[in-house]
């Protein structure tokens, strides 16, 4: 194995691993801790969010090269001004519907693993960042440190965004993309699930 | 010698005293004016993170980014102290908006060209200055408090230009690279949101 294969399986196991870890209870009180671990686990334990983080991932394996490694660049940028728009207290119309449409959306492309041109990819991916981004943004607990809460929001939603690429390179084999496809039919499920009231 | 830097920033960052938010209250004692200089960088993430971007843009620039830029970026420095007499509290905005300009650069542009990265290194460089020594005539504070401002701008730049450039000089397949765009990303998004926790707290 080269070394630049063994440093790209580091990381992916970190991140892996960082997912694995159980929420820390110390120093729940104030300060910068909390206000990381409400940012980073924001993201993570809400299945809405969830399903449309790794969902970015995992349609970009199936879009190819540069979308792959674009869509999590563009991602957090778009998102962050959501976020901001939220932060500053710029209202956003159907901001859950949105978020749980992303689930569906996004859902349906990775089961009908649909290669879209870059930019409506970018477009697609952009217009449901700024709801995720929004939702995150209004939702910020007033108790926590801002800044410690802007650090782990982005971590935690770029962590998802590479745990999606990680299971997306199971395409590269044919049982392998059939389960992402198999995935991407079960994030639709999910997102419709929010989308209806059901979750 | 790029590992002798990191530990030089972190034995900085955890042995700084406490400041009051830039009022700079050391007394005659030069070691506590120097950290007091530095916590105002290594302190905070409004002047810390736009840094820690530029650092990723200059060795997502040239190998040797951060040595070619390191000439603007100390003019921009420099010219930062005089400039603070005259700047209010707007500029720590100024330097949020530059810091998410340089992040985003760093995490969209494919390459980067030498007008643009000596431009950022300038500008950013006097900006945060400026905004860290904010409504302080020219030389009113110890000098010791100048020399750790520009010390702590100059290691938390270099150190990760270091990391970012000692990275992609190990691993030298394209995924590397496109792992610290995506960190610039990640730190655009961040400053965005800070920068949205000011508009609100103001």
């Amino acid at each position: 194995m080269r070394r630049h294969e063994v440093a790209f399986f580091a990381i992916v196991a970190a991140a892996s691993l960082a997912f694995l870890s159980p929420p820390a209870v110390a120093h729940t009180g104030e300060g910068i801790n909390s206000g990381f671990a409400s940012g980073f686990w924001h993201p993570i334990l809400g299945w809405d969010h969830v399903v449309a983080m790794v969902a970015v991932g995992l349609w970009g394996a199936f879009l190819g090269l540069p979308a792959l490694w674009i869509l999590p660049v563009v991602f957090p940028l778009v998102m962050a001004f959501g976020g901001a728009l939220g932060v500053i207290g710029v209202p956003l119309p159907a901001v859950e519907t949105g978020i749980a449409l992303s689930g569906v959306v996004l859902g349906l492309l990775i089961a009908f693993a649909v290669r879209a041109p870059l930019w409506v990819a970018a477009v697609i991916v952009g217009v449901f960042a700024v709801f995720h981004g929004h939702a995150h943004g209004t939702e910020l607990p007033e108790a926590f440190n801002a800044y410690g809460y802007a650090v782990g929001f982005v971590v935690g939603t770029g962590l998802l965004h590479l745990a999606g690429i990680a299971l997306g390179f199971l395409t590269k084999s044919s049982v392998g993309a059939a389960a992402v496809r198999g995935v991407g039919g079960l994030i639709a499920l999910v997102g419709a699930a929010f989308l209806f009231g059901f979750a | 010698m790029r590992g002798h830097i990191c530990i030089l920033v972190l034995a900085v960052g955890v042995c700084a005293t406490r400041a009051e938010a830039h009022a700079f209250q050391s007394g005659a004692d030069y070691y506590a004016q120097f950290l007091e200089g530095a916590s105002v960088i290594l302190r905070y993430p409004e002047a810390l993170l736009p840094l820690l971007s530029l650092g990723v843009l200059l060795s997502l620039w040239h190998s040797e980014g951060m040595l070619r830029a390191w000439p603007a970026f100390l003019i921009g420095q420099l010219a930062g102290i005089p400039l603070a007499a005259v700047v209010g509290p707007w500029a720590i905005s100024a330097v949020l908006i530059a810091g998410i300009l340089t992040a985003t650069l760093a995490a969209l542009l494919p390459r980067h060209i030498r007008v643009e990265a000596l431009a950022i290194s300038l500008g950013l460089g006097l900006l945060v200055t400026a905004a860290s020594l904010e409504g302080h005539g020219f030389l009113e504070l110890p000098v010791f408090i100048y020399v750790g401002i520009v010390f702590a701008a100059n290691l938390v730049t270099a150190c990760a230009a270091g990391v970012t450039g000692f990275a992609m000089d190990q691993v030298e397949a394209n995924w590397m690279r496109i792992l610290w765009r995506i960190a610039g990303s990640w730190l655009a998004a961040i400053l965005t949101l800070i920068f949205a926790f000011t508009l609100t707290a103001n």
